[in-house]
């Protein structure tokens, strides 16, 4: 499943936050979006499951106009995961409640099967021993992956990731990157706000430099990241590297 | 100091149907008042405008008034215009309405503690509100709200003395049958302090060992 963006403008009120966004992420691919604060990256990510409103342009994710208000918007978050930097877990249930409790409420599988699969992907990121404990009891590189295994138990074909390892501490953001690295072989399609220009050096295929609302540059990441073209991508490389 | 107990001996049986009657719409009432405090609380939330304005004003009113009014209104009031509602209905309606308004800023407190992003994960999972309101939010929500809703049971169980005035046959109302018949003025009074105090300490404790068994996290 892929997204297109066309024209994507967002505002608070009077302020402009995106100033027109146009570009395309293809089925399998995972596109690193880099930028300084307030450069409207998160929001953007965010607009891809409107979890803002949409001010004006166009979304399609795989045939779903998420910009049209006839579409089932709840329909199509199932099949686009999304990862927090704050994990929102749900601090009442276990992590593997956490897992299980979309796929029975949303997609009415049975609690045998969810349950089955929701140990499945605790193993997957590693938590397996963790699955009775509450969120209260884990580390934040816990929550974080169990808050993937939650995304992933809808089976979504696109997973966003809003700058997921900026909550962390430093030791902890490798076992979440690593988790990410993982999806990203298996080819999951991936858009990833994100701080870390190692992972996106690594594991990108695509890096979206943004600036003040705009995609400013974008390209494979060596490219990006050994001769950056604009003088605001070379500027802001420069801070964080 | 002389207490003599003796003479209210007599009356035990009727101290203990009026215990009956105010542990009864103590419970009652926490319980009805409880669901549709939460009701007027989301009212009070709702982005529609007209049940907002319902949500406040049924707040502003029944938090503005004196209970004893309100039991009044319903009880003689109603009377007066041919609707007769006994006393056990009016206490009943009475206090629960009257508890509903307090219980619905006890709840706006408890939902406005939970982080913003736990909306937003259940939405991205595909959850809809209602679903996201019931599986995500309430939890949280009620577990932040629970100390403050045992304080109103409290509240609510002392201020049900209040509808002896309308001749529920409570406990206070007996109490002060009993004074009447007896003069042992001192003793019954001790009897219903210790009474009073003693069920409301039961009921902390009680609520204290259900927020254990219900809140694991």
């Amino acid at each position: 499943m892929n997204i297109q963006v066309k024209d994507l403008h967002k505002s608070y009120g009077k302020l402009e936050v995106l100033k027109g966004i146009d570009c395309e992420i293809k089925e399998g691919e995972v596109v690193c979006v880099i930028g300084p604060s307030g450069s409207g990256k998160s929001t953007f990510l965010r607009c891809l499951n409107l979890l803002e409103q949409i001010t004006s342009g166009q979304v399609l994710i795989g045939q779903h106009d998420i910009t049209n208000v006839k579409t089932d918007i709840n329909m199509v978050r199932t099949e686009v995961g999304m990862v927090f930097q704050q994990f929102n877990l749900f601090p009442h249930k276990t992590a593997l409640e956490n897992v299980m409790l979309a796929p029975v409420i949303v997609k009415h599988e049975s609690k045998e099967a969810a349950r089955a699969k929701a140990l499945e992907l605790l193993a997957k990121v590693g938590l397996k021993e963790k699955a009775d404990s509450y969120p209260g009891n884990l580390s934040g590189g816990q929550m974080q992956r169990v808050a993937i295994a939650r995304a992933l138990a809808m089976n979504p074909k696109i997973i966003l990731f809003d700058e997921p390892t900026s909550a962390l501490d430093p030791e902890l953001v490798g076992e979440v990157l690593n988790v990410m690295k993982d999806l990203a072989q298996e080819g999951m399609t991936m858009v990833v706000v994100t701080h870390e220009m190692g992972f996106a050096r690594e594991v990108a295929d695509r890096v979206i430099f943004m600036d003040q609302g705009y995609i400013i540059e974008e390209g494979d990441p060596e490219e990006i990241f050994r001769a950056p073209k604009n003088e605001r991508t070379q500027a802001f490389l420069r801070k964080v590297i | 100091m002389n207490l003599v107990f003796h003479d209210i001996i007599p009356y035990i049986p009727l101290l203990v149907s009026g215990l009956g009657t105010s542990l009864m719409i103590t419970v009652i009432c926490m319980l009805a008042g409880t669901v549709l405090g939460l009701f007027v609380a989301l009212a009070k939330s709702s982005k529609i405008t007209p049940l907002r304005y319902f949500g406040n004003t049924y707040i502003e009113i029944f938090r503005n008034t004196p209970l004893i009014v309100q039991l009044y209104l319903l009880y003689f009031g109603m009377g007066q215009l041919g609707l007769d509602i006994s006393p056990l209905w009016s206490a009943l309606i009475g206090i629960t309405i009257n508890n509903a308004a307090y219980t619905a800023e006890i709840f706006r407190a408890g939902l406005s503690s939970v982080p913003k992003g736990l909306y937003e994960a259940g939405s991205a999972l595909g959850m809809n509100a209602a679903q996201t309101f019931r599986h995500v939010i309430l939890p949280p929500a009620f577990r932040t709200a629970f100390p403050a809703l045992t304080n109103q049971l409290v509240l609510l169980f002392l201020f049900s003395s209040v509808a002896s005035i309308i001749s529920l046959e409570e406990l206070t109302y007996q109490v002060m049958n009993i004074e009447t018949q007896t003069s042992r003025t001192l003793e019954i009074t001790l009897i219903a302090t210790v009474l009073y105090y003693g069920c409301s300490s039961i009921f902390v404790y009680l609520s204290n060992a259900l927020a254990r068994k219900v809140f694991k996290w």
